[in-house]
């Protein structure tokens, strides 16, 4: 659905130094994912997701979306793109001249659709969103929550396949946020959308990411599916989630290691299995279990001791048991 | 002078400051607004940038500004005869007015509409907006209160300025104050005019400053 190659983007020099916001950007969002894209504050990801609908223009590389080329278009057809895409944003930014109607309306009024036709589609997308009693209220008179519902509703008018979310839960209390993230999940549902969001969050990549990437100083330094990401022990996803602990001595005679798991082994009693199979005594010396993009992810320091060690871990690590020995 | 005559001059000279501040403000709005609208989006982080020629025009809005009325008008008597075949009277005085409020209003409205928040202009551009459509449904439509405003503050000035338009032959109530009110010592006439001026910019900045109200209820 989208895909950049090499985007560099700089905002021109300071003390002498190229301010590079973008370095070599690659991106690969498949349709219907929803892809989270985690970093630092200045990490580049507001430049990044603002070069995809190409509000900011990179100074270099492509930008794929749906199999069309963005940056060699011309300005009329690239505003056409645009509708194919919406964006929403952390400070909501409806207009305040007009209504809820009138601001869901806004990107249809700009394509021209006729009156009618815009009213209709208004009255669905506010049943879409649970706002149909606010139709005729104005943004400052709306919670936050609301306002972004509105927002929600506006970048879905034209019946876009792909929403761009700048930090569009960063300025919500965090029970609204999950209010607004179970809405973005049910349209990723019902309509298919994909959703490209950007956040700092961890919670957010974590309730309704299936796929992310991670920002440094303008690079991704890792993308992928989030299971994958969260089995690697030394990735940023992973360690976010699991900040690295030192890890506990064995008692003398005993193997000290920790167990990454996922899924369905995380629901697997894995120890029981473990004692009975093969005989292992197993001390659990501390550990987790984190709900991560439907899934839950566990990480657990345990010793080990027993004649059929070795093989444990080798029916450990075939199950998709990451395990590393201390 | 007695009272009817007063009262009757009163209300002549006060229907020609009228004519005067009236069409000019109109035309004020209709150049000064544009040209706010130009010095926006031209600037460097404008819409459609053009840094030089934004400087350019930025340097000689702040000279029409800085050149003291009275100066302006003698400065532009062959402009105005040019422009409406005379340099006298309050038809001709209307040129400089308006010359003299069009950057000074231009740059009320560039502050009005700087004050429109940046995520709003993304928020159309991201939804296919074109330049001409961010400027008539974004940037005027949010800072309509504060427009309003500024056109009060302008009507306000060009009052001020046609004072000054007796020079030109222009009459007006700040000719009528000048002539009896100071040149013949009668007291009363000058008083008159200065309650019917201040009458009249109180009533402007109360109907304006309740129509900006109004436009930003909802804001
Ligand atoms: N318009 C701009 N002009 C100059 N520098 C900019 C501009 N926009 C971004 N930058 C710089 O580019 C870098 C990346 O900024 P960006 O806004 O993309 O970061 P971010 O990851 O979104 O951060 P945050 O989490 O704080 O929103 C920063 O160093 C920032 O100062
Ligand atoms: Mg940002």
């Amino acid at each position: 659905m989208i895909r950049t190659e090499h985007l560099q983007k700089s905002f021109g020099q300071q003390n002498g130094q190229d301010l590079h916001a973008l370095r070599d950007v690659s991106l690969r969002v498949g349709k219907g994912q929803i892809f989270g894209v985690l970093g630092e504050s200045g990490a580049g990801k507001s430049t990044l997701i603002r070069c995809i609908n190409l509000l900011e223009r990179p100074d270099s590389g492509e930008v794929w979306v749906d199999g069309q080329e963005l940056t060699g278009l011309p300005e009329a057809e690239l505003r056409q793109a645009r509708r194919q895409m919406g964006m929403i944003f952390q400070h909501f930014n409806l207009l305040n001249s007009r209504n809820v109607s009138e601001n869901i309306a806004f990107g249809l009024e700009l394509a021209g659709v006729d009156p009618d036709a815009r009213r209709k589609r208004v009255e669905e997308l506010l049943d879409l969103v649970h706002l149909s009693d606010k139709a005729k209220a104005y943004p400052r008179q709306l919670s936050g929550g609301q306002k972004q519902r509105v927002g929600i509703a506006r970048a879905l008018a034209t019946h876009p396949k792909l929403l761009l979310s700048d930090e569009a839960t960063s300025a919500l209390d965090p029970q609204t946020t999950l209010g607004v993230l179970d809405l973005l999940k049910d349209l990723n549902r019902q309509l298919g959308l994909t959703i490209l969001l950007i956040t700092h969050q961890m919670d957010v990549v974590r309730r309704i990411c299936d796929h992310a990437a991670v920002m440094r100083e303008g690079r991704v330094v890792e993308q992928g599916p989030i299971n994958e990401l969260i089995l690697n022990p030394d990735g940023v996803l992973a360690q976010a989630i699991f900040p690295p602990s030192e890890p506990i001595p064995a008692e003398a005679g005993w193997h000290s290691a920790t167990l990454t798991f996922l899924g369905d082994s995380a629901r697997e009693p894995l120890l029981a299995e473990l004692v009975r199979s093969f005989a292992l005594d197993v001390n659990i010396l501390g550990g987790s279990i984190q709900p991560v993009a439907g899934n839950r992810v566990g990480r657990l320091q345990v010793q080990m001791k027993g004649p059929r060690l070795t093989e444990a871990l080798q029916w450990m690590r075939e199950r998709g048991i990451q395990v590393e020995l201390h | 002078m007695d009272l009817n005559t007063l009262l009757a001059r009163l209300m002549k000279e006060a229907g020609l400051t009228l004519y005067m501040v009236g069409v000019s403000t109109v035309f004020t709005v209709l150049l000064g607004l544009p040209l706010g609208v130009w010095l926006i989006t031209s600037a460097r982080d404008g819409l459609s940038p053009r840094p030089v020629l934004n400087k350019i025009l930025g340097f000689i809005v702040n000279v029409g500004r800085s050149l003291p009325f009275i100066i302006l008008l003698l400065l532009l008597i062959p402009f105005t005869r040019a422009l409406v075949g005379t340099a006298i009277g309050s038809t001709a005085a209307i040129v400089p007015l308006t010359v003299a409020a069009v950057p000074f209003f231009a740059r009320l409205a560039e502050n009005s509409l700087r004050e429109v928040e940046p995520g709003l202009v993304d928020a159309a551009r991201s939804m296919g907006a074109s330049k001409w459509q961010v400027i008539s449904k974004v940037l005027i439509p949010e800072a309509l209160p504060s427009l309003v405003l500024a056109v009060a503050i302008t009507i306000i000035s060009l009052i001020s300025y046609s004072a000054m338009a007796g020079v030109v032959g222009g009459g007006g109530l700040g000719d009528l104050a000048v002539r009896y009110g100071y040149q013949r010592y009668e007291t009363g006439v000058m008083v008159a005019t200065v309650i019917f001026l201040i009458l009249l910019v109180q009533g402007i900045q109360a109907l304006f400053g309740w129509l900006s109200d109004r436009l930003k209820y909802h804001q």
